[in-house]
């Protein structure tokens, strides 16, 4: 149940699992899901997890896509909020990740993935479908699809005290991203992200601030360009939260999160928090000038410490949004995890 | 005429009133047996049916609603509605020995070799053969298994967790006997090391996955649990094996209400003593996982008759152990959820600061979070209401609060030594901080009642022993004592018999077999008196019951 794009609306669907293939070193996973929106997503995972003493790990995973209406109102930070559109987003991705764990806190890996793409026009009645409305030179990629392959090398370093509900340490990541456009041959770029998490606990971790920093920035060569639908997006539940989800697009990124949480009773955490973050074209305007912030406030339902449940009220001046999330905000896992965007 | 008419109507109206009076005269107050120090011989209990408790229903039950009879409110005014004492006790304020309990180190003094002994030292799980794996362990939040030794007996072995190691483990060890010598039915539970080659898994045994689905156990399995506890610096597994209990398991007991498939269940458990003072134990030992889902009961057999005996298990998180980890620093400050804090700290945004977070804990991980300077006897608070310790009235603080002052701070440590912490100042830590809330126990609860016990006669007196002054509490306090003729079948008090000195007046000695006396005795707070019953025997005279006041 859920577990599809913000927007989606609600989805169902059969999971099949199996934990006890070689002794339970491996772990075969398929899924189906499907939304009263007709958002699709089919998933098989095959993967050695992690375990506590394990250093090597490996993943496979092969994921189809078929999201009709995800919104997009233009490249930049200056897109307008009325100008909001649609397009489809439809993808299958095969990717491989394998990593090793060097130290109980420090772990090294690699992940390749090939990807089939197809970005059409929206289909949401409301709202007119994005290639309408910009052109291949504002929005690269609108009229043509390309498929890619994508290698990747990733660090992590955790010393988080329970991923599931973080009070105190910290969680650093970077990954630096090779795509190669295989069809077309104008969308081939590089991207470096960069991933700060910071926790700040007293009154014997009663009192928490969270912080978080994140960046991704492009690199191009002269003639090629990064397609929109692999951009950075900021906007929505994970990062800006008093601003609609998918609400900017750019090659480049920054997000600053900030919160301050305190415990209510013993399952349930409140915070109240800052966004501030935006999108920008070229990696020399990296600076914390012309930020888009809201601020807001949430609720954090644990269960033995693990939040699986929040509830987040965001207040920008582009308005209130309200959500409800069955993960941790600032929930990242290992990088080199198949996506074509996080957010989705 | 007129006149007899009024005398008619006036005793008309008066005389329901003689229906409201007291029956004061039904009965005796102390028979010959008392006071009684062991149950009667049980009924036959083995129509009992196991049972099962969901640990939410558990939760949400007891902390929305209010279950099992309640004392009435400090503010009621009704002069007829009184406490309700406890039911389960001798003409002494002692509970019986029994399915539920038995009196042991307050009242028959263990030597420190017993204490550590606990409830046995002589089945540890055999190193002799190898041990097999028959079941996984479904229940409580940490690691483990089931096994059976080369001796065929089983048990269920527990690990710490990765992050604490010896936490759990040492504390399931220490409280289980400290809950022994204070008169609790507990599993044998034995520290134990081993090397991986001493298990193997049993045939055809099932496990289920995490979807709930059975599947066969493999070594595996096993080798994949055991990558989630600790090692020692030898490289082996510390685990507890708490040896299986003899007998059906019948389900965990509640603290309200009372088996109804069990016969010789009559006194509802919020009314036990036994049950309310175990909140007092459980303050000592921070026991905040002390509800149902941690008791079991068990078909057991005196002399071929079948009864209900209840146990406490599952010690793991006790002390500064939360099984899992370290305990949440509300542990025993507050319940999980209760609507006044949480609705203050909803508004405040968190800037008022409760007493538990400010709380310094030492950085010794198989300690976890236990301390004694912000503990408080009196507002400590298992993790969610607990119908029993909420009905705790000052006697039941006395009878509780005095065993817990009988541990001297030898014994104390000797206890805690049988945790085999490899880290000394996490010996040193636990021992310490136990005394100093075994002190805070006494201060607060000892006091809410004239601290007298252990009455007796003697060289022609009454004698006692002030147990604050014992314990060093409070100085030697005066008292005085009046003494009664008392009429054990109307249960009335004639005074006087003769001196007010604790010697005997002569009228006792002067007294018949079967005459009964009563002396109340009465510090500087007129509210706080102890009324010590006698009965004058043949030869003797005996204590045939004590009643406090506050």
């Amino acid at each position: 149940m859920g577990g599809l794009v913000t927007g989606s609306g609600f989805a169902l669907g059969p999971e099949y699992l199996r934990r006890d293939l070689a002794r339970g070193r491996l772990l075969l996973r398929g899924t189906a899901q499907s939304s009263f929106s007709a958002y699709q997503k089919y998933d098989l995972q095959f993967s050695m997890p992690p375990t506590a003493r394990s250093r090597f790990f490996f993943d496979t995973q092969a994921v189809h896509r078929n999201y009709p209406g995800l919104d997009y109102y233009g490249p930049g930070p200056q897109s307008s909020k009325l100008s909001r559109s649609t397009y489809r987003l439809e993808d299958t991705q095969f990717n491989a990740t394998a990593g090793l764990q060097l130290l109980p806190q420090l772990g090294v890996g690699g992940s390749f993935g090939y990807t089939l793409l197809n970005a059409g026009p929206g289909t949401e009645d409301d709202f007119i479908s994005a290639d309408k409305v910009f052109t291949p030179g504002q929005t690269p990629g609108i009229q043509d699809q390309a498929n890619y392959t994508r290698q990747s090398l990733f660090a992590q370093y955790d010393t988080r005290d329970n991923p599931g509900g973080p009070r105190s340490g910290s969680n650093y990541l970077v990954e630096y991203t090779f795509y190669q456009d295989r069809s077309l041959g104008r969308h081939d770029f590089d991207r470096l992200d960069l991933h700060l998490q910071q926790y700040v606990s007293f009154f014997n971790q009663r009192r928490v601030f969270a912080l978080r920093a994140h960046t991704s920035l492009a690199f191009t060569d002269t003639g090629q360009s990064v397609p929109f639908y692999l951009q950075p997006i900021i906007g929505g539940s994970e990062n800006l939260r008093g601003y609609r989800p998918f609400r900017f697009y750019d090659d480049n990124s920054l997000i600053l999160n900030a919160e301050y949480r305190w415990e209510t009773f013993s399952g349930m955490d409140m915070a109240i928090f800052a966004d501030a973050g935006k999108v920008f074209h070229r990696r020399s305007e990296l600076d914390f000038s012309n930020l888009e912030s809201d601020v807001g406030f949430g609720f954090r339902f644990n269960a033995r410490n693990n939040v699986f449940l929040r509830v987040d009220v965001g207040f920008s001046q582009e308005g209130v949004q309200v959500w409800v999330k069955f993960n941790n905000i600032f929930s990242e896992g290992r990088f080199g995890a198949p996506a074509t965007q996080t957010v989705f | 005429m007129s006149l007899n008419i009024r005398r008619v109507l006036k005793l008309l109206l008066a005389l329901p009133l003689v229906f409201c009076v007291p029956h004061t005269t039904s009965a005796q107050k102390f028979y010959p047996d008392d006071p009684l120090w062991t149950t009667p011989p049980p009924r036959d209990a083995s129509g009992a049916l196991s049972r099962k408790l969901s640990d939410y229903y558990d939760f949400l039950s007891n902390t929305f609603a209010e279950l099992g009879e309640e004392q009435p409110d400090d503010d009621d005014d009704d002069p007829e509605t009184g406490y309700i004492p406890a039911r389960d006790v001798n003409t002494l304020g002692e509970v019986h020995d029994g399915g539920w309990y038995v009196n042991r180190h307050y009242r028959h003094p263990m030597t420190i070799d017993d204490l550590v002994r606990g409830v046995g030292d002589t089945r540890a799980p055999s190193l002799d053969g190898p041990w097999t794996v028959i079941a996984g362990k479904t229940e409580g939040i940490t690691p483990g298994f089931t096994i059976r030794d080369s001796s065929g007996r089983r048990y269920v072995v527990k690990f710490d967790p990765l992050s604490n190691p010896e936490i759990a483990t040492a504390a399931e060890v220490i409280s289980s006997k400290f809950f022994h010598a204070l008169g609790y039915h507990v599993p044998e539970n034995y520290l134990v090391e081993f090397n991986r080659d001493q298990l193997r898994v049993g045939d055809d045994v099932q496990l289920r996955d995490s979807l709930g689905q059975p599947r066969p156990m493999t070594e595996r399995d096993i080798t994949e649990i055991l990558l989630n506890v600790p090692r020692t610096a030898s490289g082996d597994y510390r685990a507890v094996a708490s040896l299986f209990i003899e007998g059906r398991n019948l389900g965990p007991f509640r603290y309200y209400g009372v088996r109804k498939d069990d016969p010789n269940d009559i006194v509802p458990h919020e009314h036990r003593r036994d049950l309310r003072g175990l909140g007092v134990f459980a303050a000592w030992l921070n026991h905040d996982d002390s509800r149902s889902i941690n008791t079991q009961d068990f078909l057991a057999t005196q002399d071929g008759v079948p009864y209900v005996k209840h146990y406490l298990i599952d010690f793991g998180s006790t002390l500064g152990s939360a099984s899992n980890g370290a305990n949440s620093p509300r542990s025993g400050f507050e319940y999980l959820f209760t609507w006044r804090p949480a609705l203050l700290q909803t508004f405040t945004f968190g800037l008022v600061v409760p007493s538990f977070a400010r709380a310094d804990y030492p950085r010794l991980p198989s300690v976890g979070r236990f301390e004694s300077e912000r503990f408080s006897a009196e507002s400590w608070v298992p993790e969610y209401r607990n119908a029993a310790f909420a009905n705790r009235l000052p006697d039941d603080a006395f009878w509780a609060a005095k065993q817990v002052m009988n541990f001297s701070d030898a014994e104390i440590r000797a206890i805690v030594r049988t945790g085999r912490y490899s880290d000394p100042a996490a010996e040193k830590w636990v021992a310490e901080t136990l005394i100093i809330r075994r002190d805070k126990i006494g201060r607060a609860f000892l006091t809410k009642v004239l601290p007298l016990d252990r009455f007796a006669i003697r060289d022609g007196s009454l004698v006692f022993e002030d147990l604050a002054a014992t314990h060093g509490l409070q100085p030697p306090q005066s008292y005085s004592i009046q003494w009664f003729h008392f009429d054990n079948r109307s249960r009335q008090m004639t005074p006087p018999p003769g001196a007010a000195s604790f010697a005997l007046p002569p009228a006792i000695s002067r007294a018949t077999p079967g005459e009964y006396f009563a002396s109340k005795i009465q510090g500087a707070d007129p509210q706080r008196t102890i009324t010590v019953y006698l009965r004058k025997l043949p030869d003797h005279l005996e204590v045939a019951g004590i009643e406090r006041s506050w």
